[in-house]
């Protein structure tokens, strides 16, 4: 027995005569029927046709879409597409600059996928138009260079110019001092009207114009620098003192002379501990004033 | 149901004569829904002038028309009220004296089914009104509403003691 649909069949008149008799016992009966005749008195409602159909009527068709070959869309999109070009072109061509701050390397790809990377406190310009045929880049500072093969690459400071096919090296260009040193390959170093072929490995140094030393050996595969650390080699205070400044981003007044030359590691974690270092072999205090550091003599030696 | 044979209901005979036959019954299935007559108008129109831009490319008008219809519906969710229209031709009416205690009675009872009605849900409303206002069959209603005969029942069935357990807590 469907108890769920028992009302259904007894309106439509589908109850057999048992289920209706006990139906007719059941107390909600008289109403049911009350319902059943209620509904028999309602009207089923009407709405006017003929306005619905002459409004459909009126409703055009669908035509297929046409699509114009050559619509005001399609001009604008390309009269778009080519001022952007344009405008990517002469961005694409203008010099580009780089640099790091103190405190920070910058690692960027030039337009061949050679790589630089520049030491803190360091500047590069480049010009992209015509990359391929014309791989020039202006330093001021230090930064090292993995040049992809092609065609002659040259890095110009304002001490000396190094050129090179494909390579790596680094060019450290500071107040008066040109470091050159190859990792990789072949580089010409220029300085002062003299020229000098390194090999891999080979480094020199041009202070104040002439050359210091002799060319030396470099047992590592990439400077110190990149993987953070601070080495000197025979490099004055005044030039240490700089370079602690920009690794560190910090101000040093030196109200102390020397001219010993530094030849070593200094701590690249720890300012405090860097100048403790350097206070072994030169004889200063440490002050500090505010945001500035200062190195005086002790006991008013100098 | 016999179908008859696709005609073209492009052609403008053939869609009015289709017309004829089924929006009534569309548009008061809307009207039982929503208990609006406007939205049912509207959504019925609707339909019915998408039956004729695309008329190229239906197969069955009446199913077509029911589910555009029936999309239109989703966005509306709100009741408002069903009006039953008397009608005047009561034989009964013709036959009695209706004392004014039986009009009277007559009226409250009358109240109290259009709350009854009210209180069912959309389906058991629908499914009462198409048969009952409508004269809709079950099978028809099942077809109409996209579900089994059975379904139908057992929305009858439950719309019928709501309305009476309803009206009966009223006395």
């Amino acid at each position: 027995m469907n108890d769920d649909t028992q009302l259904a069949r007894w309106l439509a008149g589908q109850l057999d005569n048992d289920e209706l008799e006990v139906l007719k016992n059941s107390p909600r009966y008289a109403t049911l029927v009350r319902i059943q005749q209620n509904f028999a008195l309602i009207e089923r409602p009407n709405i006017e046709d003929d306005k619905m159909m002459e409004t459909i009527f009126k409703q055009e068709k669908r035509k297929p879409k046409v699509v114009p070959l050559y619509s005001k869309v399609w001009f604008k999109a390309v009269a778009a597409s080519i001022v952007i070009i344009i405008g990517l072109g002469i961005i694409f061509t203008l010099p580009q600059k780089n640099s790091a701050p103190n405190g920070q390397t910058m690692a960027f790809a030039l337009p061949d996928a050679s790589k630089v990377i520049l030491n803190a406190g360091s500047q590069s310009h480049y010009s992209s138009l015509n990359w391929d045929d014309n791989r020039s880049v202006d330093l001021t500072g230090e930064a090292y260079f993995e040049v992809a093969k092609g065609k002659t690459f040259a890095v110009h400071t304002n001490l000396g110019t190094v050129t090179v096919l494909g390579t790596h090296f680094n060019v450290k260009a500071r107040g008066s001092r040109f470091d050159v040193v190859c990792y990789e390959g072949r580089v010409r170093v220029q300085f002062n009207g003299h020229t000098t072929i390194l090999t891999a490995h080979k480094g020199l140094t041009v202070d104040n114009g002439i050359l210091t030393g002799a060319v030396t050996t470099v047992t590592n595969e990439k400077p110190a620098w990149l993987t953070g650390e601070l080495v000197f080699t025979k490099e004055k205070l005044a030039a240490v003192i700089a370079e602690l400044e920009r690794k560190y981003d910090v101000q040093i007044n030196a109200d102390y002379r020397s001219n010993q030359t530094f030849t070593g590691y200094l701590p690249t974690n720890n300012i405090d501990s860097a100048l403790r270092s350097l206070a072994l072999l030169y004889p200063f205090k440490v002050e500090k004033r505010g945001d500035t550091i200062l190195l005086k003599p002790v006991d008013g030696k100098k | 149901m016999k179908q008859p044979e696709i005609q073209d209901i492009c052609d403008k005979i053939v869609f009015s004569s289709f017309f004829k036959a089924q929006a009534q019954t569309l548009r008061n299935f809307l009207y039982y829904r929503f208990g609006d007559k406007d939205v049912a108008e509207d959504i019925t129109q609707d339909a019915f002038i998408k039956l004729w831009q695309n008329c190229a490319e239906v197969r069955n008008p009446k199913s077509f028309v029911y589910t555009v219809a029936k999309n239109s519906a989703l966005n509306h969710t709100a009741y408002k009220k069903v009006v039953f229209n008397y009608t005047t031709n009561n034989p009964a009416a013709n036959l009695d004296y209706q004392s004014p205690e039986y009009i009277l009675e007559e009226k409250e009872f009358r109240k109290k089914f259009d709350a009854a009605i009210a209180g069912l849900t959309e389906a058991q409303r629908t499914a009462l009104l198409l048969n009952r206002i409508e004269g809709k069959k079950y099978k028809e209603i099942a077809e109409m509403l996209g579900i089994s005969v059975k379904a139908v029942e057992k929305r009858i069935h439950g719309a019928l003691i709501a309305m009476s357990e309803k009206i009966e807590n009223f006395r």
